[in-house]
């Protein structure tokens, strides 16, 4: 059974999710964290979050892009509820 | 009663008529070639033999051209569960290409390539991530 925890990369994706309802890419959540979140780890993150049913991902496929769709992440009511609780037991998330 | 006529005699063509059908042929090729002259003839058959072999011109040459990364892609998901693959390594891939066209599409070539370099560098964590969980899984399974 996956880790019922978030850690800090993962409360961090939780609280960019959150704020942002509609959803972001894996990019984007890279460029708001400022450099702490890597492109290399961001979807193994992103995946562990999945696993933990803290993150649900949408494809969309675009007709005017040729290549792959790129998924768009959104937190869950469950994410939602593990951020609150960190946040409650006053968690720090470093830089955020 | 009379016996009905037989008329497959009537049918068959004889030998001299097929060649004097043949002597017709023959005359009448040589009256062609006697008003055509040689050089004519050659230079009409070299002209149809040129049209076969080269391409149509109003028909550009195409080419399919992938997006960066599908080689790649294909590799890895032979490599990978395909859920590791789907969670891991195909949003780099994606995220790559899309970045790609949008560098091609600004004009920025060199820009473009370099993306693909750092693309294909960027799978490997997934990749390895991927590979241990797959690992980790046969493990337990087993």
């Amino acid at each position: 059974m996956a880790n019922p925890f978030a850690a800090g990369t993962e409360l961090m994706i939780l609280r960019f999710l959150r704020d942002e309802p509609a959803g972001m890419y894996g990019l984007e959540l890279v460029s708001a964290s400022g450099g702490k979140l890597k492109r290399g780890t961001i979807y193994v993150t992103l995946g562990r979050l999945q696993e933990k049913r803290f993150v649900r991902s949408r494809v969309k496929r675009d007709s005017t892009h040729p290549g792959l769709p790129r998924p768009r992440y959104t937190v869950t009511a469950l994410g939602e509820r593990a951020l609150a609780a960190a946040e409650i037991m006053g968690v720090q998330v470093a830089g955020v | 009663m009379d016996k009905p006529k037989d008329h497959r005699s009537d049918a068959i063509v004889q030998p001299e008529d097929l060649r004097k059908i043949a002597d017709e042929l023959d005359s009448a090729t040589a009256a062609l070639l006697a008003t055509l002259r040689r050089s004519e003839i050659v230079h009409g058959l070299r002209v149809k033999a040129e049209e076969r072999a080269a391409p149509d011109p109003s028909v550009s040459r195409s080419r399919v051209i992938l997006p960066p990364g599908s080689g790649l892609s294909s590799v890895v998901r032979f490599l990978l569960t395909r859920d590791a693959y789907r969670r891991f390594v195909k949003p780099v891939i994606a995220d790559m290409q899309h970045e790609y066209i949008e560098a091609i599409a600004a004009g920025e070539t060199w820009r473009a390539r370099w993306i693909v370099v750092l693309g294909h560098l960027h799978i490997v964590p997934g990749w390895l991530y991927g590979l241990a969980a797959r690992a980790i899984k046969r493990i337990f399974t087993a």
